[in-house]
């Protein structure tokens, strides 16, 4: 498992927003993709110790990515990015191997709090 | 969290999911049925409530909740998309369109809750629910009943009333199955706990805080009875706390903390069960509740395991159409630069390009002359800034789509106001102008393609008379022309009525009566153009009350480009406009009149013609040549700037050829120099407007030469 963050949203918008809390709280982000083909890839090439992923995204959607993902790397540690209404998707992430996930709007604590406990 | 600093990025990107959204939901009026489409919308709905929800715009998040609700639905399948929905959905649209301008006003969303608007889309959802009601709750009740925000359902509220004991699992009615269980696990030296665990108040998506809490559990130990149901708590229908009964090999401590481990959970207390206690509870409750509740129970565990098996299977059309996308094409990879640094950019080419040109005029001296290399050089300098100016260029162009892709939509909602039936094709939105001149361009082309639907097209009525099909139809087509732009408005309706406008303009007093009769109809119809005159018997909603044509004139003037009308009485109507591709460098004709250097863009001018002042003509008291078939006046450029011509008066005369729309004008000057590149300078203020010159430049050797508006002399 390699070091850093990767961010996995569809709007440039909420990447920035994710990146700056991360950042200001002392993570490092090695990568940012656009939708789920990007994801895989980078989390390939990267390794990242932890990934940031939105669920609804064009192209390939989160849970098709995490799916791959966990392909890749049985141990691999996920944090879901998901909205109100998004319940069912949520559970099935973690049926599949999210570690947690956080609710937009993202709140800066919370979004630390959780990749603090998902990273140990 | 200071969120200003993302409203440039967040407007940005607002903008163009209220783009897609407009495109797709016009792509849904007409296939309501298009599962890209719908997951399209859903999506930007979707994104748009996040953004928002981030930056703190309540407002638009909850629009934009209601409408990811609604398409929630339509995914589902138990919604239909019907032309009300579509008329709402346009509203919520421009509802969204308004909190961004908001936004990029005052960088505050404003106080519009657009309340009927958010019941109209809930009314979707409603009738969807009454639909349903009949049926047994099923996962997509979830996203409804949390919309609703009706938490009193849950029965968990039941079961707190009248308890402020945080142990509520002793409330748990445990019925003689699981007691045996229970009893036979505690044989065999298992601990048996009740457990009763706290979501935080402000957590959202409870369900799934609680789904990691299962998890947790479960890789500890076993849960027996949980209450609510595991289905109702992956249902949402559960107030912030629920209670289970646990069986695991742990110590209470251990599970304990494996549960606060889970973000968002406020507290989780449990105690060892007592047996004695809770059965006494059990007897209190009637013996009917108590079956009830032991039955539903009973079952969850294996509820729990068939949903998890089950909810795979049910997502397998999800992945499907997320294959199908996958052969779409990948969108250009784009970096986002502010225009001002553009801008300073391009004021950098111009520069380079004015010291290109001294360096030029350097080497025609003799101290150029002797080295060949120093020519080679500048020449080479020379196709390099061309280059540069060209991507400079190129990088300032975008396509008018950004623009274009609103008049679908607007044709839509004005042939329901005009009650009249028409379609809008569009070619050529891919077409690139720079940017400013995009940005300036939409108003103009909406007061046309209004112009055309209210005046130019004729009732369905009048149509069928007419032997013409009942839809009309209005054309957008752009498309380059060399170094212009033309973007043509075209309908197939009534045409401009000559007379018409003839005697709207005696009227007004624009004219008199011996005027209009003398008048062409190009003439007339350019009486158009002229300010406050409208032809429209009646004032309507749409257009017609006199801004409007000569409105889109003065746009386009400024922007230095030109409006054109072709128009057949009874066939339709033509409105052309030609655009220069750039404003800032163009090349250009240097000529000398009266001693003075003056340029000229080469664009307008056709040829240029020597002609002895034997042939030269007057006709109406006007000078004009006979070339090749046509009649040509004359201006001559000392007259019109009133300088003294260098040429004897019998010398031949210089004519330049200078063409603007269908119509001739032979520009007469004293000596030309030749083509030059060159950067077009503003006037400033103090010099004021002046028709004939439309801007200054520097030459090479840091002279200022005037630059003379062709189109302004015919």
């Amino acid at each position: 498992m390699g070091k850093g963050i990767l961010i996995v949203d569809d709007a440039a918008f909420m990447r920035k927003v994710i990146k700056d809390i991360l950042e200001k709280g002392g993570y490092e982000v090695v990568g940012e993709a656009k939708d789920g083909f990007e994801a895989i890839s980078l989390f390939k090439e990267l390794k990242p110790e932890l990934v940031l992923l939105d669920i609804t995204m064009p192209e390939m959607d989160g849970i098709a990515a995490l799916k791959k993902i966990m392909e890749v790397d049985r141990a691999a540690k996920v944090i879901m990015c998901s909205a109100l209404g998004q319940s069912s998707m949520v559970i099935e992430s973690i049926q599949v191997g999210a570690k947690d996930y956080i609710v937009k709007p993202f709140e800066s604590d919370r979004v630390l709090d959780s990749v603090r406990k998902v990273l140990g | 969290m200071d969120v200003n600093q993302y409203l440039e990025i967040f407007i940005d990107e607002a903008g163009e999911h209220l783009e897609n959204l407009n495109t797709q939901i016009m792509n849904l009026e007409q296939d309501g049925e298009n599962m890209d489409t719908i997951n399209e919308i859903f999506r930007a709905a979707h994104s748009l409530k996040g953004m928002s929800g981030t930056m703190g715009f309540k407002r638009m998040q909850t629009l934009t909740h209601d409408m990811e609700n609604v398409f929630s639905e339509v995914r589902n399948g138990t919604v239909k998309v019907t032309t009300e929905m579509i008329d709402v959905l346009f509203r919520c649209l421009d509802a969204l369109e308004e909190y961004v301008t908001n936004i990029r006003e005052t960088a505050d969303e404003g106080d519009n809750d657009n309340e009927a608007l958010i019941k109209a889309v809930n009314d979707f959802l409603a009738n969807a629910e009454g639909k349903e009601s009949g049926e047994n709750a099923s996962p997509k009740d979830s996203a409804s009943a949390q919309a609703n925000e009706a938490p009193s359902e849950a029965p968990a509220s039941d079961a707190s009333a009248g308890s402020n004991d945080k142990h509520k699992w002793k409330e748990i009615k445990i019925g003689n199955v699981e007691k045996g269980a229970i009893e036979d696990a505690v044989k065999e030296g298992l601990h048996a706990y009740g457990i009763s665990v706290y979501v935080q108040e402000s957590c959202l998506l409870k369900a799934a805080r609680a789904f990691l809490v299962f998890r947790a559990m479960e890789d500890l130990g076993e849960v027996v009875i949980s209450v609510p149901s595991v289905q109702d708590i992956e249902d949402e229908r559960f107030d912030k706390d629920f209670s289970v009964i646990y069986l695991t090999e742990e110590p209470l401590d251990k599970v304990l903390s494996a549960i606060k481990e889970v973000s968002e959970i406020e507290d989780a207390v449990g105690d060892k069960i007592d047996f004695s206690q809770t059965a006494d509870g059990a007897q209190d409750g009637g013996e009917a509740k108590k079956d009830s509740a032991s039955e539903a129970d009973g079952n969850t565990q294996g509820n729990a395991q068939a949903q998890a098996a089950e909810k795979p299977q049910a997502k397998q059309p999800g992945a499907g159409q997320a294959k199908k996308a996958m052969g779409k094409p990948i969108v250009n990879r784009t970096v986002r630069v502010d225009i001002e640094k553009l801008d300073s950019l391009m004021n950098l080419v111009s520069e380079l390009i004015i010291s290109k040109n001294s360096l030029v005029s350097v080497a025609e001296t003799e101290i150029g002359q002797s080295s060949l290399a120093f020519n080679e050089q500048i020449e080479y300098l020379e196709s390099v800034t061309t280059s540069l100016h060209e991507s400079v260029m190129k990088v300032r162009m975008v396509p008018i789509e950004s623009v274009v892709t609103k008049f679908p939509r607007m044709i839509r909602d004005l042939s329901k106001k005009l009650d009249k039936k028409m379609e809008l094709y569009m070619t050529g939105e891919d077409t690139e102008l720079d940017r400013t001149v995009v940005d300036e361009i939409g108003d103009p082309l909406m007061h046309l393609l209004r112009n055309s639907a209210d005046h130019g097209l004729e009732s369905a009525e009048v149509r069928a008379k007419r032997g013409k099909p009942e839809v009309g139809s209005i054309f957008l087509d752009a498309y380059q022309d060399g170094n212009n732009v033309v973007i043509e408005v075209r309908d197939d309706g009534n045409g401009i009525d000559v007379e018409a406008v003839k005697k709207k303009a005696i009227e007004k007093g624009k004219i008199t009566e011996e005027q209009a009769e003398a008048m062409t109809e190009k003439e007339a119809i350019d009486l158009l153009f002229q300010p406050s005159f409208s032809t429209a018997k009646q004032v309507s909603d749409v257009s017609g009350r006199g801004v409007g044509l000569d409105v889109v004139k003065s746009k386009i003037e400024s922007l230095s480009g030109e409006v054109e009308v072709h128009t057949k009485l009874g066939e339709g109507s033509t409105f052309t406009i030609r655009l220069p591709l750039t404003l800032a460098i163009i090349q250009t004709l240097m000529v000398i009149v009266g001693g003075e250097k003056y340029a000229i863009s080469l664009g307008s001018i056709q040829t240029i013609e020597s002609i002895p002042i034997s042939e030269v003509k007057t006709v109406q008291g006007k000078e004009v040549i006979y070339l090749r078939g046509n009649v040509i006046p004359l201006v001559r450029l000392t007259k019109e700037l009133e300088v003294e011509s260098m040429n004897a008066p019998d010398a031949d005369l210089l004519i330049l050829i200078a063409k603007k729309g269908d119509r001739y004008a032979g520009i007469v000057v004293d000596e030309m120099i030749g083509q030059m590149e060159i950067v077009i300078k503003s006037m400033g203020k103090y010099i004021g407007k002046s028709k004939l010159i439309s801007g200054a430049t520097i030459l090479g050797n840091g002279e200022v030469a005037l630059i003379l508006d062709a189109n302004a002399l015919i």
